[in-house]
């Protein structure tokens, strides 16, 4: 009997290490890489969003929720990650699905662009820290490169234990709670990196969609449809990597195709009012504070006069909340 | 004797013949700068580029840095904090390849130039030699694209 508690007890203890060791050497995403950290910070919210908006940089960096709810009352959540590709938007819509039930998805899609796993990075960034579910199992064998191994995601202490000499404060600081870097998704930098020069656009050989862009979008298109959700479809106003024409007459036969909605915000960067000598951190890419609330206002009125959606200003419990998070952005952007 | 040795000799230059480290890589020489795929990229001061474009690639911090010229373009990637080429795109018939290709050149002369092995996908012939290609896309028999790039970066 003893001998089989002592047994136990080193097991347990084992396990302890394990687990312990397994969570000091992964990477904490609190100050730097902190678009790591993205995917976690919505298991900590209150999730009653009418709008989700699921995509890459483009949507994280964008679009302001804060913004959108004081303008119009509108509820929403950005559930972007960097590089984020087409199925990974997939598997990531179908986890936010058992949380919550949206009215509208906005997917941004500049990733139908790529038809392959660009990176570990990204995909670490993106995936790592998602709680376990089937989605996180299939979002997994579906992005792996040649060189990962699924393994390594179940126990990442067989990729990271070569931190084990590199931790720093952050890796302690951030041992058992995770730091929150967004407002809803929304990932502010209000850095201004004016537009000077644009490269040449190239001339491709191929400017048609992968069939696994395809695929997917298509997948995600028959969620929305079986769980009662508009699908929206969007092009964020970034300038660069080109957003070829060919691209975007692929998306709009997809959308009429489907009867439902596409908007390409380059289109509209005038009625925005994007200045890009100002409203831009680095150069084009991505819009900064400035160009994002300008952004988030247009595309607020614009859900707000095409879908059915509700003002939650006038829901007290939604708006005791949102205005909590109202003061804290103010505070943040220094308004 | 002097079989043997003609034969150990031939044997040797085959062997080494075959070696591909002996392909020489693509390269592109403009009147004033030589420039090789995967090397540091360095301004000539002589022929300074018109402006550049920078862009980091997102939550990861690597820099891109394209380079423009009055007819191609140099895309850069950072290794080391040096900027390394990856890309050289010819933006209009005012510049040849080292073998004379140029853009508006026909099917032909690129068959001249480069001979017939190439990887062809759609209208696109792609030459490798190591890991640096050449790559030519034609339409109506004609190149309208030419970009010397790296297999992979």
């Amino acid at each position: 009997m003893k001998k089989r508690i002592n047994l136990i007890i080193i097991f347990t203890l084992f396990v302890l290490i394990f687990l312990f060791l397994t969570k000091i050497v992964c990477p904490k995403y609190a100050t730097e890489y902190i678009e790591g950290n993205m995917i976690s910070e919505y298991y900590k919210e209150q999730k009653k969003n009418d709008v989700i908006f699921i995509g890459d940089c483009e949507v994280y960096a964008n679009y302001s929720p804060l913004v959108m709810y004081e303008q119009d009352g509108i509820t929403s959540y950005i559930r972007g990650t960097s590089q984020q590709l087409i199925w990974q938007s997939y598997y990531i819509l179908r986890e936010t699905f058992n949380y919550e039930i949206p009215k509208v998805v906005v997917l941004n899609v500049n990733s139908m662009r790529y038809s392959q796993p660009i990176s570990e990075a990204y995909n670490r960034m993106t995936i790592d820290k998602m709680k376990w579910s089937k989605e996180k199992v299939n979002i997994i064998k579906s992005s792996m490169t040649d060189e990962e191994s699924f393994l390594s995601y179940i126990f990442p202490i067989l990729r990271y234990h070569s931190r084990i000499t590199e931790l720093t404060k952050e890796d302690f600081k951030y041992l058992f709670k995770g730091s929150n870097n967004t407002f809803n998704g929304f990932l502010i930098n209000k850095e201004i990196v004016p537009l000077s020069t644009l490269p040449t656009k190239k001339t491709l050989n191929n400017y048609k969609f992968d069939d696994i862009d395809y695929e997917y979008l298509e997948k995600i298109y028959q969620l929305c449809k079986d769980n009662n959700v508009q699908l929206l479809l969007v092009k964020a106003p970034s300038l660069y990597p080109y957003w070829y024409e060919e691209y975007n007459d692929q998306i709009v036969e997809f959308a009429k195709s489907k009867d439902i909605n596409y908007i390409n915000l380059i289109d509209n960067i005038e009625e925005i009012g994007i200045d890009y000598s100002t409203d831009t951190y680095d150069g084009g890419l991505h819009l900064n504070l400035y160009g994002a609330t300008k952004l988030s206002e247009f595309f607020s009125k614009y859900l707000k006069e095409n879908y059915d959606l509700t003002d939650y200003r006038n829901n007290k419990y939604v708006d005791l909340i949102y205005q909590k998070k109202l003061s804290e952005y103010k505070k943040e952007i220094g308004d | 004797m002097k079989k043997q040795i003609l034969i150990i000799l031939g044997c040797f230059l085959i062997l080494t013949g075959c070696n591909s480290k002996d392909i020489k890589d693509f390269t592109l020489t403009t009147n004033s700068s030589e420039y090789k795929l995967d090397n540091i990229y360095e301004e000539n001061i002589e022929n300074p580029s018109n402006s550049s474009f920078e862009s980091e690639n997102c939550a990861l911090g690597n820099k891109n840095i394209v380079y423009l010229y009055d007819h191609y373009q140099i895309e850069t990637y950072e290794k080391d904090n040096k900027m390394y080429i990856y890309s050289i795109y010819f933006l209009d018939e005012n510049i040849k390849t080292n073998e004379g290709i140029k853009i508006y050149d026909s099917y032909d002369s690129m068959i001249e130039a480069y001979g017939e092995d190439y990887q062809k996908y759609d209208n696109c012939y792609t030459y490798t030699r190591n890991n640096t290609q050449l790559i030519f896309i034609l339409q109506n028999n004609n190149i309208i694209s030419i970009e010397y790039r790296l297999t992979d970066v």
